[in-house]
């Protein structure tokens, strides 16, 4: 009789221990990365101020982030400051981490070797004298400081990406911030009315304007091809339940290639119409607008209404690109990388190579699609609609002598003031080699203020 | 040769735990440890030599007395010793000598146990004198006994500090293994029928109260929710076993969680404690502290641990006493954690095994009750650290540094064997 209970006790305490060993693998293997990265567990800290801290470089090898020994401690610089906060973020103990610098992390300090998922090992690396490793980025730090100088004390962002592969040359946004300073100027960057700490680039929400006429010609083209020999009668503006959208600019009769060519609000916000909501939105979605962009760094979703949500009138304002449409920069110089690679979108993407601190390549980025919003007849057809656009339309000031530049400008109605400046556009028309959104806050029209900029740095990626 | 032909198992087993322990110190050499470093190369290699000859020495004597008693249990418990110590060095330098007398202290009062009480059996002769021993050394703790680690456990007695609830334990169990064996029928007939739900005669229950106060006078007066953790739960498994009725258990469960709900209504630092294990995070820097950063060490250990001496343990307040197992997770992962709770799994089926071939009721619910003792113990001190029952500051079985702790742990040891060496 008592034998049995004594079998009895031992099996439940055999079965207590054995609740423990699954506790404790659920806490040591599946809550493991939480635990070893949470914020407030010093471990990584203390080795962080161990290890010497990988360089971010652009592809040129210029340094944008390095950690330089002075003394005990090490300090973290970054030579192009401003320029390129937005990218590389910054470190501070106080402030935490932000950007590249934040979600590299691992990599930079050498805790990543292949040995991913257990934290074990990355306090095993516990090796004080060997250096993490270094991110080697696709951005070009010179032709970013040529777009971040040629905003001059202007708000805005640039955003130039290869459109074949979607490897990002140029993120700019300003106005930007040093990450070398952000502990003593970090109250000031934060309450600033301009916001520095937002990387517009990849953060900022704002309505597309003309530029989204881009999207709206996709959409009508794949449905129906035949709308390119079209010729359209436009009255000087478009009334719509009730409201009329002025239209001064493009009167007459017009072609489609003259109605992109002189941003003809009627035509297009008719098309838009013709189109419907739930297709118009779907060629959206296709570009990535209202979908999630992946990048390495933190970006904003762009958002366009339900097609259920939205009226006649808000279909025919979304598809000249105002209403409740707001698009990232990243966004739209991906709208426009698409149409230059023949209508497949490549994940856009910053960082090119994780190198070991011998130089040795560990991880090297791969080009990737992810979308495809239109099939590459249809691509051609809209980059000669952005031909013409430039050639002899509203985008005039991007041309480039012998060079066939493709674009589409826009001013961006907005609360705040005047009109965002907007261009985007990609060059050569044919095998581009460079995609660019430009964006100038409150600078009125695109062909004035914006084109320039894209100009210069479509220009220096073809030159070099 | 010959001469050493009855703990054969043991010496073999033995070579592994002397292996286990060097390798474990050189695992130290190789760490570059800051706090290690400090204490030089001298210290440790003395230590290494002082520990393995006081344990091979234990094994020879028991050899010499040709003393038949169980041949796993040592080699299991010395395993736990020897990476107690490693970690203690590790984790505490200074207190690693202190801890090396106290091995000592418990394996002599091993050796006491083995050689002087070889019949065992008297020990039933004498228990209302246990209970009162027991009640008195309770007493004087509450009197006069000093507070640490916010348990008043102790009672100093000027070279050193003396935890009475851990003679307290072996005694009660001593006693209750008398009084259970004495009274088992009548506590096996005794029970009625209350709505369909068994529940024992009123004069049955008399035990079952004495320890629920005692319990509660635990927990109250000393705060030390640990100790009366064990105390019932032993109580309840002892009981189960001397009588096979799950009403005792059902009926003293109630009891104590009745007891519980009050202490949780009265006593602020009950509630704080509940409100800790129910969510550290709340008051991550403050009394959440000591389990998140337990968390944290379990967490950044990973599966294969971080090695011996390269953790960082010692970011746990107390972490040689009440988390050592945190620090041993952390260095040597998941795979050591399940190794240590496998080697208790071991000796807890060992000492059931001792048990069930007593040839007494007396030892075998002796056996059984000091084995209960130690899982529980265990189990409330690993529960504890990992978050899954609420925190209490116990000691892990031959492992965390204490001597009051390993002098009881290795006492109960030498019982278990005088037990397994009879017939």
């Amino acid at each position: 009789m008592m034998n049995r209970n004594i079998v009895v006790v031992a099996g439940l305490i055999m079965a207590a221990f054995f609740i423990n060993i699954v506790y404790m693998t659920y806490l040591q293997v599946f809550r493991s990365d939480e635990l070893l990265n949470h914020p407030r567990n010093r471990r990584l800290q203390i080795l962080e101020e161990k290890i010497l801290r990988g360089k971010i470089s652009d592809s040129r090898d210029r340094v944008l982030a390095e950690t330089i020994i002075s003394g005990e401690s090490g300090k973290r610089v970054y030579p192009y400051g401003e320029i390129t906060g937005n990218v590389t973020g910054y470190l501070s103990r106080k402030l935490g981490r932000w950007g590249l610098e934040a979600v590299y992390n691992q990599e930079l300090l050498g805790l990543d070797s292949g040995l991913a998922g257990d934290g074990s090992w990355a306090l095993n690396m516990l090796d004080t004298g060997k250096p993490g490793n270094d991110i080697v980025l696709s951005l070009d730090a010179e032709l970013q400081k040529t777009a971040y100088d040629m905003l001059g004390n202007r708000k805005g962002a640039v955003v130039a990406l290869e459109p074949g592969t979607g490897r990002i040359l140029v993120m700019v946004s300003k106005p930007g911030f040093d990450p070398g300073q952000i502990e003593s100027q970090w109250e000031s960057l934060r309450i600033h009315p301009d916001s520095p700490l937002l990387n517009r680039a990849a953060q900022g929400l704002y309505p597309p304007g003309s530029t989204m006429k881009v999207v709206t010609a996709a959409g009508i083209l794949a449905e129906q091809p035949d709308t390119v020999s079209r010729t359209f009668e436009a009255p000087g503006y478009i009334e719509v339940e009730g409201r009329r959208i002025e239209d001064r600019q493009a009167k007459g009769k017009l072609s489609l290639a003259e109605a992109m060519a002189r941003s003809s609000n009627y035509v297009f916000a008719s098309l838009g119409m013709e189109l419907g909501a739930a297709k118009f939105v779907a060629a959206a979605y296709s570009f990535g607008i209202g979908k999630e962009l992946p990048l390495e760094t933190t970006a904003a979703q762009s958002r366009i209404p339900e097609p259920g949500e939205m009226s006649e009138l808000e279909l025919a304002e979304t598809a000249i690109g105002q209403g409740r449409l707001l698009v990232t920069p990243l966004n739209m110089a991906v709208v426009a990388a698409a149409v230059a690679n023949g209508g497949k979108v490549m994940k856009p993407s910053l960082v090119d190579e994780v190198r070991g601190p011998g130089g040795g390549v560990i991880r090297s980025f791969k080009a990737e699609q992810i979308l495809t919003p239109v099939s590459a007849e249809t691509a051609g057809i809209i980059r000669e609609l952005m031909v013409a656009a430039v050639a002899n339309g509203t985008g005039r000031a991007a041309s480039i002598p012998g060079v066939q530049v493709a674009g589409k400008t826009g001013s961006a109605e907005n609360p705040h003031g005047s009109a965002h400046a907007w261009f985007i556009g990609f060059a050569p028309a044919e095998n581009s080699e460079v995609a660019v959104a430009v964006i100038v806050e409150n600078g009125g029209a695109g062909g004035t203020e914006a084109a320039p900029i894209a100009r210069e740095i479509m220009k220096k990626v073809i030159r070099q | 040769m010959m001469a050493y032909g009855i703990r054969e198992n043991e010496r073999s087993l033995f070579i592994y735990v002397i292996l286990f322990l060097w390798l474990g110190l050189l695992g130290l050499f190789g760490a570059e440890n800051g706090t290690f470093a400090a204490a030089g190369f001298k210290q440790p290699l003395l230590f290494g030599a002082i520990v393995s000859f006081g344990l091979i020495a234990v094994h020879l004597l028991l050899e010499k007395w040709r003393f038949r008693g169980d041949q796993f249990l040592f080699p299991l418990t010395s395993m736990l010793s020897a990476a107690g110590l490693v970690m203690i060095l590790r984790l505490e330098p200074d207190y690693a000598m202190r801890q090396s007398i106290w091995l000592f202290a418990g394996l002599a009062a091993f050796l006491a146990t083995v050689r002087l009480l070889q019949n065992y059996k008297r020990l039933e002769d004498y228990k209302y004198i246990y209970i009162f021993t027991a009640l008195i050394l309770l007493l004087a703790t509450i009197l006069f006994g000093v507070e640490a680690g916010g348990a008043r456990s102790w009672i100093d007695l000027g070279i050193a500090r003396f935890q009475t609830s851990e003679i307290v334990k072996i005694i009660l169990v001593i006693f209750l293994a008398s009084y259970l064996e004495e009274k088992r029928e009548v506590l096996t007939e005794g029970t009625r029928n209350l709505w369909g739900i068994p529940v024992p005669g009123v004069q049955y229950i008399g035990p079952l109260l004495v320890m629920w106060g005692l319990s509660l006078v635990l927990l109250i007066f000393q705060k030390d929710l640990g100790t009366a953790l064990i105390f019932f739960g032993t109580f309840l498994v002892m009981i189960y076993i001397s009588t096979g009725r799950w009403s005792y258990i059902l009926f003293g469960s109630f009891l104590f969680g009745l007891g519980a709900t009050l202490c949780y209504f009265f006593f602020s630092h009950v509630r704080v404690r509940v409100a800790i294990w129910l969510n550290p995070w709340a008051d991550m820097e403050g009394k959440g502290y000591q389990i998140i950063q337990s968390l944290f060490a379990l967490g950044s250990g990973g599966t294969y641990g971080t090695g011996i001496g390269l953790g960082q343990p010692n970011l746990i307040p107390a972490v040689h006493t009440d988390f050592v197992f945190s620090a041993w997770s952390e260095e040597t992962g998941l795979a050591g954690a399940i190794a240590i709770l496998i080697i208790y799994c071991f000796i807890i089926y060992r000492g059931f095994r001792i048990s069930l071939a007593a040839h007494t009721g007396f030892g075998a619910l002796l056996a059984a009750g000091l084995t209960s003792l130690l899982a529980v113990q265990t189990l409330v001190i690993v529960g504890g650290v990992t978050k899954l029952l609420p925190l209490t500051g116990v000691t892990l079985p031959f492992v965390s540094y204490g001597g009051s702790s390993l002098v009881s742990s290795y006492i109960m040891l030498g019982l278990l064997m005088r037990i397994s060496a009879e017939g």
